[in-house]
């Protein structure tokens, strides 16, 4: 059989300036750009909180369970947009972390167990009410997992005379609620993250804000989801931040090297798409785990390429010295 | 049905104490009252009563599940009860956040958390922020008072991972400074700790008394418990002795408390037999 | 990208869609070979999921579970340029091969960096399943003729299992079978304590990753039927519902085996009434409701099982405490409901219900403005005290040992305690 090479050769011209060749071709790569840097700027935020409570895997769950929050808002409201679908995901997101808690609070089921049990469940009953209830509607289970970039660039809507597609609009929106969150609630997130026994002492309800966070998180999933896909969500979610927290010890550095990551992941990745001809959500993964490889190799503190050297040179003075190790 | 130790202190799950050291209106510190407190239908926490007197340090001594942990975690609110009522100041802990310095176990935070030393022991003044208050000049003043008492003003800016096992109970021990409560609960603050700090923590709950506060310590070293605590709490499930350490830290409790199988008794226990 | 595909391709696609009863009748007698033969794999899978599904359970590897399922999405692509066709041979091999990369690369993640577990498992996930979908978009973009096929290990087809696939599943499910019977007892010791099974000798890590290999077997098996994503409710939710059932490894297995099974058939079944339903939710669905049912009612470990005696055993104590309160009170001087609701410290309302409950029991009666005990009551109240001394006797005896067998609120202290430890203690008071 004749076929094109697999790996297509690397042409700088056509690869890295093509997308930008004209005005409308330009204008589609650098929203579909935005689309995806809003994508990680947003999940990797709140991935921060997650991966530092080891909480990423309830991410995993939440960004599986929004389908039926959206199928059921859906059924009640006849849109698949729009604050209903918003709110449908939210409380799915919330009503997930807390069947989690509960199953594994009441019954000798482990956490893992439970998320597995939960985030499956609610997935099939989605999958179920989609096939039967709510067919031929522009959603399937297929955009759920994959994503549909490109036609949500075709999505549009005007907003002073340009066209801006829908999902840029709303992803804009959820990551300026996510970021101001954030910034308002830093402290009750930091204790609750940290430390929730103190938190609870301290009165600033950790429950509550976990529940926030998971519904927070849920509104990024629902808007990013359209662009990227669920699983794909969850690689936004987990490895910008798991970057960041191989380089630096501060949780705000750690959210700002997020965002970096996030961002470069996405412009590079669009690239990485044009020159493969392949899906850009797939391709922006690859470039965020080919990130968090160079952080897991090269990281100044955490490195494993840096510590080997480190112990094979012997010549830094150990950590240790300046610090009383006690029995 | 109080249970009392073998000296037979007087009052129902009242130490004997000085008289002196009874304010005469303020309501106690710390009022617990028959307390049981049940995991999977189990008592863990049997009929405890309980009454702290303000500026004491009470060692909370007994067996490995004895319920020391889950009376401190009840104390806090952390833990549904099965039955009983604990008062803090003479009201619930509900009304008062805060009302409670805490020092947990130094396992049951992730060290690896991206915080510095001086992030951690600011947490300790959120409590009375309130919402959407950010820590200011004030905040940052106690902060800086809290890492000097336990000297450890010199490690503010280093990540809580690069300390030693003493250095991080410091940092919680500061921490519960920078709360600014009455009542003080520690869960087992000398455990993996150096004998420096050890020294230096006993000294700094010490002068913390002095100014009438009050500390509930969870320990395990019976050696120390004569020399560091002026009233001991025996505790196997329900309260085996309580009072002060002279009366209640005799061979004879002990026993009562581990069970016949005692083997190490301390030398500085009262009353050989 | 994927438009006009279909997602979850079912059995009911090449079956009309005729009457309820028809289609019923057309399943259960299993005329038509495509409906044998999902049948055959739905039980195979079920029945391989269910008994591997225990140990992964166990050893709180849940999660680990999904993360291989979704890792094979390259293996798999993989497979398929060796030969450009969908040879089953080489795509399982490639499914493999990727799983067990996947297990790999998060045990060096979370043994070389301060990620924690989760954080390892998310990234590989995504991450492999990533670069899966670059592969596979890229491959659907390359004029090859026949790569939609690959579609269905995405998402499951049950209808589609060729009779040539069944038997490469069946001969995968038999070698599953045969090395969990031959190392059942390093299996088993391994789920319960690790160090304890690394201290006796056995092999602990050469063991993780043979239960890695038997899981991304099982993937392999499973991913025509169910597909990547509901993947793991197969090895999670039948094990994890015979846990709620027995504290036997052995009765754990063979439930959750029949559970995995019966789900699969049933779901096979209901997808089978309607066209255009999927198969595997469906299957996911039956298990679900076998979970559901488990975690309500297990008579031992059931949600209502349990509140119930919790609530009961409140009631109780209180009761308990409202006795010895009146045992202790002077005769003649009556307490009230209220006089004992302010003793006791709990609402009146609670305390008359318990004052009800004693009265019925006729352990206590009315006398003048409040109650006292009947002889029953004082003979109760005296069972109380006895209990009360024995089980301190009890503590002081034992210490530290006291631990599991300490409850002091059961009804049968002879039961947990033994007769012959309630003379001894009852000797030494």
């Amino acid at each position: 059989m004749n076929m094109p090479p697999l790996i297509p050769p690397f042409d700088f011209q056509t690869h890295v300036l093509g997308p930008w060749s004209s005005p409308e071709i330009a204008a589609g790569t650098f929203w579909t750009m935005a689309t995806c840097s809003l994508v990680a700027i947003c999940c990797g935020l709140l991935g921060c909180f997650l991966i530092v409570q080891g909480l990423a895997l309830i991410g995993d769950a939440i960004s599986h369970t929004v389908l039926l929050g959206i199928v059921v808002a859906f059924l009640l409201t006849g849109q698949f947009s729009g604050m209903a679908m918003l709110i449908g995901a939210g409380l799915t997101g919330i009503v997930t972390a807390l069947l989690i808690e509960f199953i594994h609070r009441s019954s000798r089921i482990k956490q893992d167990a439970a998320i597995g049990i939960v985030f499956t469940s609610l997935f099939a009953l989605g999958v179920i009410l989609l096939n039967t209830m709510a067919s031929h509607q522009h959603i399937d289970a297929d955009c759920v997992l994959f994503g549909d970039l490109e036609f949500a660039m075709f999505d549009t809507t005007k907003i002073f005379g340009v066209a801006i597609p829908r999902s840029a609009v709303q992803l804009t929106l959820v990551t300026a609620v996510v970021a101001s969150v954030i910034a308002l609630f830093y402290k009750e997130l930091l204790v609750s993250a940290f430390d929730p026994q103190l938190a609870a002492v301290l009165g600033l309800k950790p429950r509550l804000v976990r529940y926030g966070l998971m519904g927070l998180l849920s509104l990024a999933v629902v808007s990013s989801f359209q662009a990227v896909g669920a699983i794909l969500v969850v690689a936004m979610m987990i490895a910008p931040p798991a970057t960041a927290y191989l380089l630096t010890d501060r949780l705000p550095k750690m959210l700002l090297l997020t965002v970096v990551a996030g961002v470069i992941s996405a412009i590079v990745g669009v690239h990485v798409a044009f020159w493969l001809n392949a899906a850009t959500a797939g391709a922006m993964v690859c470039v965020a785990c080919g990130l968090f490889t160079l952080a897991f190799l090269f990281s100044p503190r955490h490195g494993l390429a840096v510590g080997a050297l480190r112990r094979f040179r012997r010549d830094d003075p150990p950590l240790a010295d300046e610090l009383s190790v006690s029995a | 049905m109080i249970p009392q130790g073998e000296q037979g202190s007087a009052d129902e799950g009242r130490p004997n104490l000085p008289d002196s050291s009874l304010g005469a209106d303020r309501p106690l510190p710390l009022s617990v009252r028959s307390l049981t407190v049940s995991y999977d239908r189990k008592a863990v926490l049997w009929n405890v009563d309980l009454d702290v007197f303000a500026g004491r340090i009470v060692g909370v001594v007994g067996p490995n599940g004895a319920g020391k942990t889950t009376l401190i975690k009840a104390i806090m609110g952390l833990l549904p009860l099965q039955s009983g009522t604990i008062l803090i100041n003479g009201k619930p802990l509900k009304k008062q956040p805060g009302a409670i310095g805490y020092v947990p176990q130094r396992e049951s935070v992730d060290w690896d958390f991206p915080v510095t030393v001086h992030d951690v022991v600011m947490m300790g003044t959120y409590g009375t922020l309130g919402l959407f208050r950010r820590p200011g000049r004030k905040q940052r003043e106690i902060c800086r008072r809290s890492l000097d008492q336990v000297h450890m003003s010199s490690y503010a800016h280093r990540q809580i991972s690069n300390l030693s096992g003493g250095q991080q109970q410091r940092v919680f021990l500061a921490r519960a400074l920078a709360q600014e409560a009455d009542l003080y609960l520690m869960d087992e603050p000398f455990a993996g700790v150096d004998a420096a700090t050890e020294a230096a923590i006993i000294e700094l709950l010490r002068t913390q008394r002095d100014t009438g506060r009050t500390i509930l310590v969870i320990h395990h070293d019976l050696q120390s418990v004569a020399d560091y605590f002026d009233d001991v709490l025996l505790l196997n499930r329900h309260v085996v002795a309580y009072g002060p350490v002279g009366d209640v830290f005799t061979v004879e409790n002990l026993r009562t408390t581990y069970g016949g199988k005692l083997a190490v008794l301390p030398e500085h226990a009262n009353g050989e037999t | 990208m994927n438009a006009g595909l279909p997602v979850f391709l079912s059995i009911s696609d090449i079956a009309e869609s005729t009457g309820f009863g028809e289609q019923m009748r057309r399943f259960w007698t299993m005329s038509d070979p495509a409906v044998r033969t999902a049948v055959a794999g739905t039980i195979l899978l079920g029945l391989t999921c269910g008994m591997l599904g225990c140990f992964v359970v166990l050893r709180r590897m849940s999660l680990l579970g999904d993360s291989l399922g979704h890792a094979v999405l390259p293996g798999v692509c993989a497979g398929f340029l060796v030969t450009q066709t969908k040879h089953i041979g080489w795509i399982f091999t490639g499914a493999v091969l990727s799983a067990l990369l996947a297990a790999g690369v998060i045990s060096l993640i979370h043994g070389r960096t301060r990620l924690k577990a989760d954080a390892a498992m998310g990234l590989v996930l995504s991450g492999f399943y990533g670069l899966g979908v670059v592969m596979l978009t890229r491959l659907q973009r390359l004029p090859l003729g026949n790569q939609s096929g690959l579609n269905r290990f995405l998402f499951g087809q049950a209808s589609a299992i060729s009779a040539q696939e069944l038997a490469i599943m069946a001969a995968l499910a038999g070698l599953v079978f045969i090395v969990v019977l031959l190392t059942y007892k390093e299996l088993a010791a391994t789920c319960f304590d690790l160090e304890f099974a690394t201290a006796s000798g056995i092999p602990t890590r050469a063991i993780h990753y043979l239960l890695m290999l038997l899981v991304a077997i099982a993937i392999v098996i499973s991913i025509q039927a169910v597909g990547i994503v509901l993947l793991s409710a197969m090895l999670i939710i039948p094990a994890a519902t015979a846990h709620l059932l027995t504290d036997r490894l052995k009765v754990m297995i063979v439930l959750s085996m029949v559970f995995g099974a019966v789900s699969g058939v049933a779901g096979a079944n209901l997808s089978f009434l309607k066209s255009s339903l999927p198969t595997g939710p469906f299957i996911v669905a039956v298990l679900l409701l076998f979970f559901v049912l488990a975690f309500l009612f297990s008579p031992r470990y059931g949600l209502f099982t349990r509140l119930y005696g919790r609530r009961v055993q409140r009631r109780q104590s209180l009761a308990d405490r409202i006795i010895k309160a009146l045992a202790e009170s002077r005769s003649g001087t009556e307490l009230t409901a209220a006089d004992l609701a302010a003793t006791l410290q709990v609402s009146q309302t609670e305390a008359t219900a318990a004052i009800n409950m004693l009265r019925h029991d006729e352990l206590i009666e009315v006398a003048g403005t409040g109650f006292r005990l009947t002889p029953g009551g004082v003979e109760y109240a005296d069972a109380l005290r006895r209990n009360e001394r024995l089980w301190k006797a009890f503590l002081e005896r034992e210490g530290e040992l006291a631990g599991q067998l300490f409850d002091p609120d059961t009804d049968d202290i002879e039961r947990v305690l033994g007769a012959e430890m309630i003379r001894e203690l009852e000797g030494g008071t």
